[in-house]
């Protein structure tokens, strides 16, 4: 029996803008265990994104729970948030969001950083990150010298450096062409397989089948959490 | 690692960090200069020991109509000493003429201090080598012992250690060395003392403070300290009473027509002297500057703020806390405002010996100024404190909406721009500020141009004034001949063409008053009494209403007088009044005016345009007589006359030598240089204020250039697109124009009130700035403007 990492219950968001107040996730409950690799999908504007900021705590809802990793977010204090962001979730950003002043080993180390790791723990655990994206040979490069599906999967290196529970992936493919994108669900998939719990929201149904569940989103609701996608093991061929 | 990311951070922001890390400098170091003379003025501790009960003694004259303060007799000033029963301790000093140092080949002039066997005792100063003065050189010894001044030791004598016991030579006379002062020693009066020689006080009959027995002068003044429990205003009774008793004793003559006085200044008050006001006004000054520096620079801090936002947000995506975001945003401000701090603490200590070249005169102990522990104080005070608003003005932009925002690809920038409102206030803050800055710095700058530039009156090319010391020479019939021979020679040598000889000039050192009336009776002031022989004003180019003296005047009993306009204007406004009219000295003997010399003017020193009295006669015997020569454009002449001098007898001492363009300069020199650094503070106010408005249009045109390429694609052109920006842009720089004005015009009300402050603004002056500012700011504003529609605004819309 696997671990739930990850709980949500009755979660609403809405937002203002102007006179209109426009609600954009309206009770959406589910829960995520350890290991599992799920996709959320859905049209422009359904909530993905909200919800993904919500799980990655970036965001707060206005009313419901979450749990993460049996803790109580809504309980906690700013301090508290951010040890969580930096100790149990990783994030992937669509557009990479690395930090140009930074070379890919620093920017792998950034969450051990703010956990207060010493500068040898950081480097060691950074490489080892940089291996597992076959990347090792970029360490002292920048950002800006990195092809875009390089920086993706330095991206995805920090996301995974600071050991977190769950990797959360928001459009990851959306600025990469088709051969790119491959490569990064490829590598994502190899994650997952070696136990990474991986919550990807993309507009791509072919990447969001690659899933082992698949949550489709409408108008701030849930209309279908299969466990299982019909195409489980769907892999990626890549070039 | 760590300098690899700072060089990459730099490369990616080198405007920022350049513009932020040099005008921090420049105007950091301005404020370190006066923060320094503020500590050296207020908090540096004296050179004395416990210097809160220390006090200067001094005497005074006074009559109905007039002060002369701090005129004293010595034999009143001993009797006071020997009388009292208010002091613990009492030493006195006196201002000699300056000596040369005959012993050394260039012969330089000395100041010389005649000082009591006590003073350096009394101020609790040790001795930098050998000894000070002490019982050994008591009135009457005779003992020729001399201490040299710190700055005299090492500047003639090379700090040579083994001085002590060598003898030196002022003027004629041989000095044993006993012993060298300490450095930065400074008398009440006198200043910074460390580049004169010590000679015992009434060491014999002519190295003495007497003068002559019953005379009185500025020069002799006295340190104290009081008995514990007295009162200085009890102290002051007892004083006055003292000075009358002691003048009835020494000097009966004077009671006549003077009332004798003697009060006390304590030390700090006397060396603080006006230079406090001085250093505080500075220091509003400067403070107004770096306020606009800053204020300059938080646009720019608050622009790079919005550019940074991502990576603020990236941190606080992968576990960044506040804290931990504060603290990584203090230490990169701390380091980029340490590195600007370092640097003005650079160029503020290669800064003092301008500095001291600036407020000499003005402001005293100079050679003690430095980086001291105050100012490295208030340097990493004002580090911290500007690191933690940079860190402030950076955070404050962060909200959790914010990061979120910019965290999502997005071409518009959601969150990214600074408000509207707040590059308003920015820009309307900094040009009121610098507004008033350039206002104030070109009022200095015309004042103090104006009045260095101002007609002096007479002619200075190619006119020296030498004034020769006969001091040395025995006997006054010795001393004439001598006189004679040297206006002889003078004239004879080959590039002189006139020599004219009176008894002080134009700028001695001592400015001896004396009381003028009218032939009323009605006191007129105290005047200037040369005398001097005819021909001697026509020489300088000095126009004469009426006549000027005679050949043989001064033989006359009932001598007539020659006056200046200043003096005439305060007896008649007709100069057919004046000529003919007659004055008197003491209301008793009166003389006949015979002619109105033209005013002589000095620029920068207003104090020394006074009403003088010309009296016609011939060298009598002085220590001291001067010399007006015109020479021909000649690059030896200062050497011709002083060789000459030595020939006609090698005792004759060259007391001064200059021209008069040189005399008249130092006047001025001040006041030049204060117009130098009025425009230096003016142009850095206004290239601040351009940079920073440029700053700010810049970043706001650039973020908004999606709108603008929004606007084009809707059948905007560029030329109504930069009107349109650049309306909205002057908004904020008019307003604050004209609040500004009225501030001003406030503070100008204000002034009329205040009965010390007068300000006479130039109205044409002030529009044309304004006027000149506005264009300046419309240029600083249309350059960005202009810059972003070339790029192609419809070019944000494609998000390229």
């Amino acid at each position: 029996m696997k671990n739930q990492i990850l709980k949500i219950s009755n979660i609403t968001k809405s937002f203002i803008s102007g006179d209109q107040n426009t609600q954009v996730l309206k009770g959406i409950s589910f829960s995520i265990n350890e290991g599992e690799f799920v996709s959320i999908s859905g049209p422009s504007g359904c909530g993905k994104s909200t919800l993904l900021n919500i799980m990655g705590i970036l965001d707060t809802p206005d009313s419901g729970d979450y749990m993460i990793d049996g803790l109580q977010v809504a309980t906690m204090n700013a301090s508290q948030r951010a040890k969580v962001r930096g100790d149990r979730i990783g994030f992937v950003f669509q557009s990479f969001n690395l930090i140009d002043e930074f070379t890919v080993l620093e920017n792998i180390a950034l969450p051990l950083k703010y956990r207060g790791d010493s500068a040898d723990k950081r480097r060691t655990r950074a490489m080892e990150c940089l291996a597992k994206v076959n990347l090792a040979d970029k360490a002292d490069l920048f950002p800006s010298q990195l092809s875009g599906g390089q920086q993706q999967r330095i991206s995805i290196a920090r996301a995974l450096a600071g050991n977190s529970g769950i990797m959360l992936v928001d459009e990851p493919t959306g600025n990469l062409d088709s051969t790119n994108g491959d490569a990064v669900m490829a590598l994502l998939q190899e994650l997952n397989k070696q136990g990474t719990t991986i919550v990807l929201v993309t507009h791509d149904p072919r990447y969001a089948d690659m899933a082992q569940r698949n949550i489709q989103l409408r108008d701030g609701q849930i209309i279908s959490d299969g466990h299982e996608t019909s195409n489980t093991a769907a892999q990626v061929e890549v070039a | 690692m760590f300098i690899k990311t700072a060089l990459a951070t730099f490369k990616r922001a080198k405007q920022y960090y350049l513009t932020t890390i040099f005008t921090l400098a420049i105007t950091l170091s301005l404020v370190l200069s006066v923060v320094s003379l503020v500590d050296l003025v207020f908090f540096a501790p004296l050179p004395y020991s416990q210097s809160d009960n220390l006090y200067v003694l001094e005497g005074g004259l006074k009559t109905t109509q007039s002060d002369f303060s701090g005129s004293t007799n010595i034999h009143v000033t001993n009797y006071i000493r020997d009388n009292n029963d208010v002091f613990t301790e009492f030493a006195s000093y006196n201002r000699w003429t300056d000596a040369k140092l005959y012993d050394l080949q260039q012969r330089p002039q000395s100041s010389v201090i005649l000082a009591s066997d006590n003073l350096f005792t009394l101020m609790g100063v040790e001795a930098e080598l050998g000894r000070l003065f002490n019982k050994t050189e008591t009135v009457g010894n005779k003992q020729p012992s001399v201490i040299l001044g710190y700055r005299t030791w090492q500047t003639h004598y090379q700090g040579d250690k083994e001085i002590v016991g060598k003898k030196i030579q002022l003027n004629q006379r041989r000095f044993t060395v006993i012993g060298v002062a300490p450095d930065h020693l400074v008398l009440p009066y006198y200043g910074n003392v460390n580049d004169a020689v010590w000679v015992p006080l009434d060491m014999d009959e002519v190295w003495s403070a007497e003068g002559c027995a019953r005379c009185y002068s500025g020069a002799l003044k006295s340190l104290v300290r009081l008995k514990k429990g007295v009162s200085v205003d009890l102290v002051a009774e007892q004083m006055n009473s003292l000075a009358l008793q002691g003048a009835k004793l020494h000097t009966p003559d004077m009671l006549k027509d003077y009332t004798p006085t003697s009060y006390l200044t304590s030390v700090r008050q006397v060396i603080q002297g006006d230079s406090g006001e001085i250093v505080l006004m500075l220091l509003v000054g400067v403070t107004l500057l770096m306020a606009i520096a800053l204020i300059n620079l938080s646009s720019l801090q608050l622009a790079r703020a919005m550019a940074k936002i991502k990576t603020v947000a990236i941190s606080f995506a992968f576990g960044a806390s506040n804290k931990q975001l504060v603290i990584e945003s203090l230490k990169h401000n701390l380091i980029v405002i340490g590195i600007a701090v370092g640097l003005a603490l650079l160029i503020t200590s290669l800064s003092f010996s301008l500095v001291e070249v600036l407020a000499s005169g003005t402001i005293s102990r100079l050679d003690s100024i430095g980086i001291s522990a105050n100012t490295l104080l208030f340097s990493i005070l004002l580090t911290l404190g500007i690191a933690l608003l940079y860190s402030y003005l950076e955070l404050k932009v962060v909200n959790e909406q914010n990061l979120t925002a910019s965290l999502q690809s997005s071409g518009k920038g959601v969150g990214k721009q600074m408000s509207a409102g707040a590059s308003h206030w920015l820009i309307g803050l900094q040009v009121t500020f610098s507004f008033l800055v350039l206002i104030a710095a070109c009022h200095v700058v015309l004042y103090t141009l104006s009045e260095a530039l101002r007609d002096k009156g007479v002619e200075t090319k190619n006119k020296w004034s030498l004034v020769v010391n006969y001091s040395q020479i025995k006997g006054e019939d010795q001393r004439i001949n001598l006189h004679k021979s040297v206006l002889s020679q003078l004239e004879k040598l080959n590039t002189v063409k006139d020599v004219k000889a009176i008894s002080e000039s134009k700028f001695p050192d001592a400015r001896n008053s004396n009381q003028v009336f009218d032939n009323k009776g009605n006191y007129l002031g105290g005047a200037l009494r040369p005398r001097v022989g005819p021909g001697y004003f026509s020489a300088l180019g000095l126009e004469i209403t009426g006549s000027d003296f005679d050949a043989y005047d001064h033989e006359l009993e009932n001598y007539p007088v020659l006056i200046n306009q200043r003096l005439a204007d305060k007896i008649s406004s007709n100069p057919i009044d004046v000529v003919g009219n007659k004055i008197s000295f003491d209301n008793k003997t009166f003389y006949a005016v015979k002619g109105i010399v033209a005013n002589t003017y000095f620029p920068g020193n207003k104090s020394l345009e006074s009403i003088d009295v010309y009296i016609p006669a011939e060298y009598r015997g002085e220590r001291e007589f001067s010399f007006l020569i015109t020479a021909t454009n000649d690059d030896l002449i200062e050497q011709k006359i002083r060789t000459l001098l030595t020939k006609i007898d090698s005792r004759l001492d060259v007391a001064n030598l200059k021209t008069l363009e040189q005399q008249f300069g130092n006047v001025s020199q001040k006041h030049l240089s204060a117009a130098y650094i009025a425009i230096v503070l003016a142009s850095i106010s206004l290239l601040m204020v351009c940079i920073g408005i440029n700053g700010i249009v810049n970043y706001m045109v650039q973020v908004r250039r999606y709108d603008l390429g929004v606007k084009l694609a809707m059948g905007a052109d560029n030329k109504r697109l930069l009107k349109d920006s650049l309306v909205e842009l002057m908004q904020p720089v008019v307003m604050s124009l004209v609040f500004a004005f009225s501030l001003g015009f406030m503070l100008l009300g204000y002034s009329k009130i205040v009965p010390d402050i007068t300000l006479e603004p130039n109205w044409l002056m002030i529009t044309a700035i304004w006027f000149g500012f506005a264009f300046l700011s419309l240029l600083v504003s249309f350059i960005p403007v202009r810059q972003v529609l070339a790029q192609d605004p419809i070019k944000a819309l494609r998000n390229e």
